[in-house]
């Protein structure tokens, strides 16, 4: 089954997350290899996922901390 | 950084490692930082209270995202109740990814690098704030912080086929919007790293 640019981009998630169904992995590499607009597209979005883990671990505002522990003072 | 067996759980121990994971879960459902701030708050008292029930750090984590993301949600539909401004409860329609017949350009990212740039912190923040609300408590919950799909299922009461589609559609959202910073030819203004 040949996929067009649009049924590659809904199997991303799969794609992503090492779940690909088996019958789709050999259509997915093929066209991969055919069409750079999609070959771009999957690199997209891979950065698009490790762009997000690298907010997780933001420190607390300075202003905020200062608030917020003025109002737990008493438990803290 | 979590609290290690050695180092027994005190307030100040949760404040430290916990408070800015909160504040920022809060933050990004949110989309506002006082808001962010009062449900804070709210968490670390009711954590604090119960500090004696906790066995260990993974315990207290994951009670921890419940809590906040359930404060955040009930902080969401209090504001909504009382301003009636409409809210984006189904977004699909506001998350078709740009058409598949568009040109795709490669983007100018470089070496993986530890942590982003001032600047691309806030497109990416600022991409996140556009998200209708279903799809961006998910993105955050799975994406920026890591959380299992099961879990998240659990916490927003969702099947986890649910949860992969919707954190799908909002990658391709956040893809979209952040594109015209990343892709190539902006590399003389953009924000390649």
């Amino acid at each position: 089954m040949n996929l067009t640019c649009r049924q590659l981009r809904e199997l991303l998630y799969e794609h992503h997350a090492g779940e690909l169904a088996v019958e789709h992995r050999l259509s997915f590499q093929t066209h991969l290899e055919q069409c750079q607009d999609c070959t771009f597209y999957v690199e997209s979005y891979t950065h698009t996922v490790r762009f997000a883990r690298k907010l997780a671990e933001s420190p607390l505002p300075t202003d905020t901390e200062t608030r917020l522990r003025a109002a737990l003072k008493d438990h803290l | 950084m979590s609290a290690t067996a050695a180092e027994p759980l005190t307030p100040e121990l949760v404040f430290r490692e916990y408070a800015p994971r909160i504040y920022h879960i809060a933050r990004r459902m949110l989309g506002n930082d006082a808001d962010a701030e009062d449900v804070t708050q709210d968490v670390l008292l009711q954590v604090i209270r119960k500090l004696d029930t906790f066995r260990g750090d993974s315990q207290i984590a994951t009670w921890l995202h419940r809590v906040t993301v359930n404060a955040a949600l009930a902080f969401r539909q209090k504001r909504a109740n009382r301003q009636k401004h409409e809210v984006h409860e189904n977004g699909e329609a506001m998350l078709d990814s740009a058409s598949a017949d568009s040109p795709v350009k490669r983007w100018n990212v470089g070496p993986e690098e530890p942590v982003l740039a001032e600047e691309q912190t806030r497109i990416i923040e600022k991409a996140i704030g556009t998200l209708p609300e279903p799809f961006r408590d998910v993105y955050v919950l799975a994406d920026v912080q890591g959380l299992p799909n099961a879990e998240i299922a659990d916490m927003l009461g969702l099947s986890v086929a649910a949860v992969k589609s919707r954190l799908h559609r909002a990658r391709m959202r956040m893809r979209d919007s952040l594109a015209p910073h990343f892709e190539a030819q902006s590399a003389d203004g953009g924000m390649a790293t």
